[in-house]
């Protein structure tokens, strides 16, 4: 991410817990996420990382602690004041369907037409010029049927950003590609930073260390319901000397002190 | 006993659901959130996709009520009421009734397998976490595409089928299509012929609510898409029948 | 299974497939148990509902006229037995059941289990349609006169509580005839045999995987309904000029 001069608090996690009948998912979770960074959330499967993703923006509520987006208390929200947050905060799921009776530049212009943000023709060029940014202008007037994998999953992402969003939450954005594709998709999130897109605080939550390490400024590492580790990339790196746990997950090895258990994707 | 009440339950829920549906679909239009080329182009499917076995069955139903009466007329010697009669069975019933049925069959069945399909594949998901509410964007359209075509195509239904009947009285007793027609004309059947109508903007918005509730509430694949389109057009011939004879019982 | 399914072709497959091999009399009674049971709540219910509207709107219309209301009764059995009992009860089994077959039939092309049948010497038309023809075949005609009853009491119902029409006057069979039973019973045994072979046809005509069982699915629905409207016709017609 671009080095922002006026470094600030976006999104306040404290004490959040959340249990599912005796499973404790997430354990008293606090960790910040400041604007003008990109945060990597990372960790085994079933760590609850999606879990805390939907939590930021009222898709899910913690039974316990509280959350602060740009100072406000998510639970608290209502209806009108969540679909507020949701404008400011983006939150691009696992699996984000395009709409596929529309074009790739309609998917992207509909939440600009629907709120009225823009009139048809203003949205088609913001739609334009967000596929330009990532070249991928040529697609517009494509179906998404009509247009491969990661260029799916990279016009879901921008179609959440038409709205110009200050915060992008991306969970997993690469479940379920083949390697091609998720290189791709990992080198149209490292330009969300570069280009002008608007995106101040990008948060992914991902398992693929590989990328992490290359493009996060930040790495929360959760595991076991618990933040293990909160630090830079170099810092994770020293703190894979002593922690097995984290050299194993760093390594992607299958056998470790860590135990994975069902695969949650 | 248990059953009796799960029954219960499930009438009580899915009308609800429905109720809510409509509502929202109804303030939405109101409000003017409806895009107006979505409008236009579930008007277009709407119409494009109905027409054509609409306007067969009124055709055949046209020639098959003169068959049926035809040897009532004759043992009557009533030639000159034969018009009339059939007008007034098609315009006020038959009609309105037969082109509800096909059109929950044809348009009904499709909007909801098309709302089940986006519901199975995320697409309702995502319109949710882009601030977009399922049903002002989707079923308002439609909501609309169906409350006004359904009563237009009826009415022209309508005219095919007492075409049909002037046709078909010409060759089943030789009654000739002036006397057939004039007989609906001097018959004083305006009234029938706008009740009929009117009761079809009911059954419109009962077959948008019925059609849009089942396919947004469409779970587990192609399986639960199938069956949501088999309890669309069940319920939506209810939903006809029932409306029908409260509205025939208030009006006349 | 690139070839499109013709629903002619199909009936006769099956029929030849059923004088060759039939159906075994176990799977016949599930598939009875199946089409009548799904339908005859919802058949009953619908035509009593439109019992009743016929009835009011025949009464109302009749009072405007003649204050005598002794023919409605008649008139409405009769039209109810020849014309819309068979009409409405074979829309309303198009409704509940055409949909499922199609939808079967579609889910066995879409896994290609149609193939394995054709190479382990059967058939759709002997497996899938053949239980269901002779199935339906005793199951409409029996939902068509259970329908007609209900069509007719729920009506009577109205005439005699709500129009004061005495009972004797009301259910008199005073107008119908053999011919009208005989109407009736072609029409039903007619649709029986149609709707699922419409049915069926739609849905071996499945094309384009699992999205494409729901097209077949609803045009199941709209073609065994628009089979049914031409069989009332073609009855009909043979009727006026058999003078039935």
């Amino acid at each position: 991410m671009a080095a922002s001069d006026a470094e600030a608090i976006a999104i306040d996690i404290q004490d959040v817990g959340r249990s599912f009948g005796s499973q404790r998912v997430l354990d008293r979770v606090s960790t910040r996420f400041m604007t003008g960074r990109a945060t990597f959330v990372v960790g085994p499967s079933g760590c609850g990382k999606s879990l805390l993703m939907k939590m930021l923006v009222g898709l899910e509520t913690p039974d316990s602690g509280r959350i602060l987006v740009f100072g406000k208390h998510v639970a608290t929200m209502n209806a009108a004041e969540l679909n507020g947050l949701r404008r400011r905060v983006a939150f691009v799921p696992q699996h984000p369907a395009l709409f596929d009776s529309l074009t790739v530049g309609a998917n992207i212009a509909l939440p600009l037409v629907f709120h009225r943000i823009q009139d048809e023709a203003a949205a088609r060029s913001t739609a334009v010029r967000l596929l330009s940014l990532f070249n991928l202008a040529d697609r517009a007037d494509l179906l998404p049927g009509q247009i491969n994998q990661s260029d799916r999953k990279i016009v879901s992402i921008l179609r959440s950003m038409a709205c110009g969003p200050e915060c992008l939450v991306l969970d997993e954005p690469t479940t379920g590609l083949d390697s091609p594709s998720r290189d791709a998709v990992f080198s149209m999130i490292r330009e969300i930073g570069m280009v002008d897109s608007g995106i101040e605080t990008l948060i992914v939550v991902s398992h693929d260390m590989q990328s992490t390490m290359a493009i996060a400024d930040r790495i929360v590492f959760l595991y076991k319901g618990v933040v293990r580790h909160d630090t830079s990339p170099a810092g994770f790196l020293t703190a894979t000397a002593t922690d097995p746990i984290a050299a194993q997950f760093l390594a992607g090895a299958a056998d470790g002190p860590m135990n994975t258990e069902a695969d949650e994707a | 006993m248990g059953l009796t009440s799960n029954a219960a339950t499930t009438v009580l829920e899915t009308t609800g659901a429905m109720a809510v549906t409509s509502w929202t679909a109804l303030t939405a239009l109101v409000r003017g959130r409806a895009g107006r080329r979505q409008a236009l182009r579930q008007i277009a499917i709407v119409s494009v996709d109905s027409l054509p076995v609409l306007v067969l069955i009124s055709l055949l139903s046209g020639f098959v009520m003169v068959l049926e009466s035809a040897s009532y007329v004759e043992s009557l010697g009533a030639f000159s009421l034969m018009g009339w009669a059939f007008g007034l069975v098609t315009l006020s019933q038959l009609g309105p009734v037969l082109v509800a049925l096909m059109f929950a069959a044809r348009a009904g069945a499709r909007t909801t397998a098309e709302l089940g399909a986006m519901a199975v594949t995320g697409q309702l998901d995502a319109l949710r976490l882009l601030g977009i509410d399922p049903v002002g964007y989707l079923a308002a359209p439609r909501f609309l595409a169906m409350i006004v075509m359904l009563p237009l195509m009826t009415a022209l239904c309508d005219a095919i089928a007492i075409g049909a009947g002037a046709v078909g009285a010409a060759v089943v007793v030789g009654l000739g299509p002036a006397l057939f027609l004039q007989s609906i004309a001097q018959g004083g059947l305006m009234d029938e012929f706008l009740l009929g109508i009117a009761r079809t903007f009911l059954f419109g918005g009962a077959i948008a609510a019925v059609s849009c509730t089942f396919g947004f509430r469409v779970r587990g694949g192609a399986a639960g898409a199938g069956r949501a389109v088999n309890d669309c057009v069940v319920v939506s011939a209810l939903a006809v029948f029932v409306i029908d004879l409260i509205f025939t019982i208030a009006v006349l | 299974m690139n070839r499109r399914v013709n629903e002619i072709g199909l009936l006769i497959q099956a029929i030849v497939a059923m004088t060759r091999r039939p159906p075994p009399l176990r799977r016949i009674v599930r598939e009875v148990f199946s089409c009548g049971n799904r339908s005859i709540v919802f058949v009953c219910v619908t035509m009593a509902f439109f019992g009743m509207i016929l009835v009011y709107e025949g009464c109302m219309q009749a009072l405007a006229l003649i204050p005598d209301l002794s023919s409605a009764g008649p008139a409405t059995i009769r039209s109810t037995i020849r014309v819309f009992g068979p009409l409405m009860a074979g829309l309303m089994v198009s409704f509940r059941v055409g949909a499922g077959i199609a939808a079967e039939a579609g889910t066995m092309v879409v896994t290609e289990q149609d193939g394995a049948l054709l190479v382990s010497g059967s058939s759709p038309a002997e497996w899938l349609v053949a239980p269901r023809l002779v199935a339906c075949i005793i199951a409409v005609p029996a939902l068509t006169v259970v329908g007609c009853l209900a069509g007719i009491l729920a009506g009577g119902a109205l005439g005699v509580g709500w129009f004061g029409i005495h009972p004797s006057d009301f259910f008199s069979l005073s107008m119908v005839d053999r011919g009208d039973a005989a109407v009736c019973a072609a029409k039903s045994l007619l649709n029986g045999m149609a709707i699922p072979v419409f049915a069926a046809a739609a849905g071996l005509n499945t094309r384009g995987g699992s999205e494409g069982v729901g097209v077949a699915a609803t045009s199941a629905v709209v073609r065994s309904c628009v089979a049914v409207a031409v069989i009332e016709f073609l009855v009909s017609t043979v009727a006026r000029v058999a003078g039935a």
